[in-house]
């Protein structure tokens, strides 16, 4: 089993996924995270995170309905695992501790001066 | 309108064939619906480019699918199946796999080593670009001119040479000579003793590529230059720029003083050229001059045409063909030479040797350094190969004796459909691998034993590795092509195997490779049988040269050094007379005498001399010595009429003692005719005939005895001979050193005994006896692994042949005979063809010695008995296990 550590890239697809809750398959999660990150990624790196993701269990997968646009190939939907919801809150929890400590160290800093 | 057609086809299709179908549906999908969206919101173009980019960053691993040409495994699963068969196998079998490796690894250890000497001694003189004109050496040959015969061969010339010959010569572009003479370098007070130090000319850099560092070459031409080289700059002024130093020169054999400054630094000679690597370059019009003085009654014409021991080359126009040459030299020269030729009797000319067959020239005196033996490089050459031979020979056999071993394997992988292809892959796999083990276990011990080899050879090849990588890469390509072609008998003779035959367990008895086997071993005790041979008989010849009589007694003899020449004066006689009273009165010095020639050393002093009743034209070419009285009895020679210098007659200062080649060669009638007869010495000297001895090898037994004069010496000797107690020796010699320093203050103290100059005399051949000696043993010791991992294997396969014969009442002894016989008949014919062919070979060899041993059977059967005791012993013990076995052990196994 891969460790649980969470890549920042692969939080932000978690939070994609997330956010977009029912309507989470590849083009949306994509489109997601141009919209509130700003940047483009390609569908190839997105696989990439997606699949570890999977693989890490922070994932689920399935099937959904094939459309026209798609030249008739089904989607398929992720959504974010328990596992995932944890491990999410856990990175949130790390890195606000991280940012306490950065600002008790400027408030000693200010206090000094 | 169908997006379908919108998309472009080529990348399309292309991710189609390329994405794990499973990913298929999801990941298209989403690039389709992408598109669409793109193509709805910017156009087609743009959409085609995204689409095109967003593909091609879609080809990564965890996309693309796993391709498989075969439908069970790829060819690189099967490399990586045989490779770890291969290992398996070879770690299973250490006893087969060590023998293998080692045999191999020893093979190439040798073979590299001998190649590169071989590499180094024919590479000598080669760095001189002679591409504008081509360099000869001019050597000096000189014939009786009454009997025909050529009396002396020199590869010095007369001092004149360079001085006329490029004014006389067109095709003479450009003349150099060398005058090698010893001296003491000294700066600031302190001396360096310089053993090479040459007296050339400027044009030195022009016929030959030697570098000069700093300065320029012309300036070697002004008298009171000196050229140093690099490292004896280092050594005598350390990091300091040697450039303008003020050093001064002392002559060691006579005294001879110099000042002089430094004009340039030149980079040290390599080792593989002919030339010795000289301290020091002066200006050769200085010993020039310096000779003049020694010769007071010639002009300065017949001095320069008559003074000898110029090293003298030229370089003359590319093409120019070298007997054509050589005879319009000798032209040349007689129109000079011709008055002196008339007068002595005998014809002085010339031949041109080409610069790169210099190294191999062995006939000519006064070389710079000892010749090299194309005849010992060749045989090298074919050791060498041999060892390799016998090192793959063993491959060989140990690979198809093992073949019986794993038929049972081979049958098995056969009837389980493994192609005749995958099975001779296999075995070339590992065969190469064990190459491969052994190729660098040999580049190791290579490097560990390159100093010892050094030691051995005497010169430092190696370090001349690099000019040789054209040579190394075909060695290691035709190593490796070897070592497939040795891997690919075993795997054909192993594949072909009948798996039916195999497996229903009727294969061990059958003959496969047999007779290759034999005619391999065959090869092997030849070989070891010939080298044999040949070590022995080069060891008696080497001992007989020692311990044969050389007519004088060489006992406890030591002889000490004398002073320089420049640090002797008028009083030197006096001195060295009153030294040696002083040392004889210590009880550990028996006997003692004043000499200018020693034992082992060669005597430089000859003169043409004629007799006096005879006419001019009937010369002989005389080597001089000086001695003081005692020397006859303290060398124990043998006075054969006459009688010995008498301290008693002040007129003995002017008599001579000759030996018996001398008389011989004067025509003497008799040793006993000769007495009271006189020899012309010119300018009026003409000493009177007082005694004469019987022939002794100065130069030990293998020089020709040369016809000697000794007359009483009027200013001292070079050397102080002393016969010395054995006990107590070093107390003797710190007396001596101490007393010696004493009379001779500044001068080093250094005292030999005469055996060991002799030892010295005989080092070339000493060293070739052993480093035959160490590749015979390689040699031996190759097959000796061959034989041994041979015969286990075989012996194992003869097991139950053995119990059998046990069972039905063979005893001990019937059974060893049983398996040892196939050996000993191999032993047999080999002697048949190893004798002639080492009797051959020796008896050329032994031809090149003046004084010869006569072959002995002991050196053909001496061998023979060895290599039956070593291969006894190799299969003595498996033997004698297999006859031990209890049969019941073997016969119920099957």
């Amino acid at each position: 089993m891969k460790g649980t550590y969470l890549g920042e890239f692969q939080e932000i697809v978690l939070l994609s996924v997330l956010v977009l809750a029912q309507e989470a398959y590849g083009v949306q999660i994509q489109k997601e995270i141009a919209l509130r990150s700003g940047r483009t990624i390609s569908r190839g790196a997105l696989h990439s995170a997606l699949s570890r993701l999977v693989e890490k269990g922070f994932l689920d997968s399935k099937f959904g309905e094939a459309t026209k646009v798609r030249g008739g190939k089904s989607k398929k939907y992720y959504e974010v695992t328990n596992l995932g919801k944890s491990a999410l809150q856990e990175a949130e929890a790390t890195r606000r501790e991280f940012h306490k400590s950065i600002l008790d160290l400027n408030w000693v800093k200010f206090g000094a001066a | 309108m169908n997006l379908d057609e919108l998309i472009p086809r080529f990348y399309h299709r292309l991710f189609r064939w390329l994405c794990k179908p499973e990913l298929y549906n999801e990941l298209a999908g989403d690039l389709e619906e992408t598109f669409a969206e793109n193509y709805q919101a910017f156009g087609l173009a743009k959409a085609r480019s995204i689409y095109k980019k967003e593909v091609l960053k879609m080809l990564r691993p965890s996309v693309i699918r796993k391709f498989r040409i075969l439908p069970q495994f790829t060819p690189l699963d099967m490399l990586k199946n045989y490779f770890k068969i291969s290992l398996r196998n070879i770690w299973r079998d250490k006893e087969h796999s060590l023998i293998s490796t080692f045999g191999l690894a020893t093979g190439i250890v040798a073979s590299v080593l001998i190649f590169q000497y071989v590499n180094f001694e024919t590479s000598y003189d080669l760095m001189h670009d002679q591409s504008d004109g081509d360099i000869y050496r001019l050597s000096r040959i000189s014939t009786d001119m009454g009997s025909g015969e050529v009396d002396s061969k020199a590869s010095s010339h007369y001092m004149a040479i360079q001085s006329r010959i490029v004014d006389d010569m067109p095709e003479v572009m450009s003349a150099t000579q060398l005058y090698p003479l010893p001296g003491v370098l000294t700066f600031d007070a302190q001396g360096y003793t310089a053993e090479n130090i040459f007296f050339s000319t400027g044009s030195l850099f022009n016929v030959f590529d030697f570098k000069l560092l700093e300065g320029i070459a012309i300036d070697l031409d002004q008298p009171g230059t000196i050229f140093l080289s690099q490292s004896e700059a280092k050594r005598i002024f350390g990091n300091e720029n040697a450039m303008g130093k003020l050093i001064s020169f002392n002559a060691t054999d006579f005294p001879w003083r110099l000042e002089l400054q430094v004009k340039g630094i030149y980079e040290d000679f390599p080792e593989n050229t002919h030339i010795t690597h000289p301290q020091a370059l002066l200006c050769v019009k200085q010993v020039n001059e310096q000779m003049g003085t020694f010769f007071p009654q010639m002009d300065e014409n017949e001095l320069k045409w008559r003074l000898t021991g110029y090293h003298t080359y030229i370089k003359v126009q590319s093409g120019t063909n070298e007997s054509a040459l050589s005879s319009k030299l000798v032209e040349w020269l007689r129109t000079y030479r011709a008055p002196f030729n008339a007068a002595q009797g005998r014809e002085q000319s010339v031949k041109a040797h080409a610069l790169k067959d210099i190294h191999f020239i062995r006939d000519y005196d006064s070389q710079l350094k000892p010749a090299g033996d194309l005849k010992i490089i060749t045989l090298f050459k074919i050791i060498g190969v041999l060892i390799v031979l016998i090192a793959w020979t063993n491959f060989v056999n140990l690979a198809s004796a093992k073949a019986v071993k794993r038929a049972k394997e081979i049958g098995i992988r056969k009837s389980l459909g493994a192609y005749k292809k995958q099975l001779v892959q296999q075995f070339l796999l590992e065969a190469i691998l064990i190459n491969l083990i052994a190729l660098i276990l040999a580049a190791g011990v290579i490097l560990l034993v390159i100093p010892k080899f050094h030691q051995l050879i005497g010169s430092e090849a190696f370090n001349y590795f690099g000019s040789f990588i054209p040579f190394w890469s075909i060695y290691l390509c035709l190593f490796l092509l070897g070592s497939v072609l040795t891997g690919l008998y075993p795997a054909l003779v192993l594949t072909r195997f009948d798996p039916i035959k195999v497996l229903r367990g009727n294969f061990a008895n059958s003959s496969q490779g047999t007779s290759l086997r034999k005619s391999l071993i065959f090869l092997q005790f030849t070989i070891v049988l010939v080298m044999l041979s040949g070590i022995l008989s080069i060891r008696s010849q080497i001992q007989y040269m020692m311990g044969a009589d050389m007519g004088m007694n060489l006992e406890q003899t030591l002889a000490i050094e004398g002073p320089p020449g420049y640090l002797r004066d008028s009083t030197y006689l006096q001195k060295s007379q009153s030294f040696l009273g002083e040392v004889e009165r210590n009880s550990a010095i028996n006997a003692s005498a004043l000499s200018t020639i020693v034992p082992g050393v060669r005597n430089n002093f000859f003169q043409t001399i004629n007799r006096m009743d005879r006419p001019a034209g009937e010369t002989v070419m005389l080597y001089r010595s000086f001695v003081s009285h005692g020397f006859v009895s303290f060398y124990g020679l043998q006075i054969i009429s006459g009688r010995d210098f008498d301290p008693s007659l002040v007129g003995d200062q002017s008599v001579i003692i000759l030996n018996r080649e001398a008389v011989e060669r004067y025509n003497y009638e008799s040793p006993e005719d000769a007495i009271g007869k006189r020899l012309d010495f010119t300018n009026g000297v003409t000493p009177l005939i007082v005694g004469v001895v019987e022939n002794f090898n100065q130069m030990g037994v293998n020089f020709a005895v040369e016809p000697l004069a000794m007359q009483l010496t009027d200013g001292g000797g070079n050397y102080f001979n002393l016969r010395v107690e054995a006990n107590n020796m070093a107390e003797t010699m710190r007396f001596l050193e101490d007393r010696y320093t004493a009379f001779f203050p500044g001068s080093p103290f250094e005292a030999s005994f005469v055996d060991q100059n002799f030892n010295a005399l005989y080092e070339a051949d000493q060293r070739f006896n052993s480093v035959l000696q160490f590749f015979a043993i390689v040699a031996i010791f190759i097959s000796c692994l061959g034989i041994f991992g041979l015969s286990s294997f075989l012996i194992n396969q003869k097991m139950k042949e053995v119990s059998i014969r046990k069972v039905l009442g063979a005893n001990l002894g019937e059974i060893m005979k049983v398996l040892t016989t196939e050996y000993i008949w191999l032993v047999l014919i080999s002697t048949l063809v190893a004798v002639p062919l080492a009797y051959w070979l020796i008896n050329n060899w032994l031809d090149s010695f003046l004084v010869r041993i006569d072959l002995n059977v002991l050196f053909f059967g001496l061998p023979v008995i060895g290599l039956f005791m070593i291969l006894l012993i190799t299969i003595g013990n498996k033997t004698r296990k297999a006859a031990l076995t209890n049969p019941a052990k073997t016969l119920k196994s099957e």
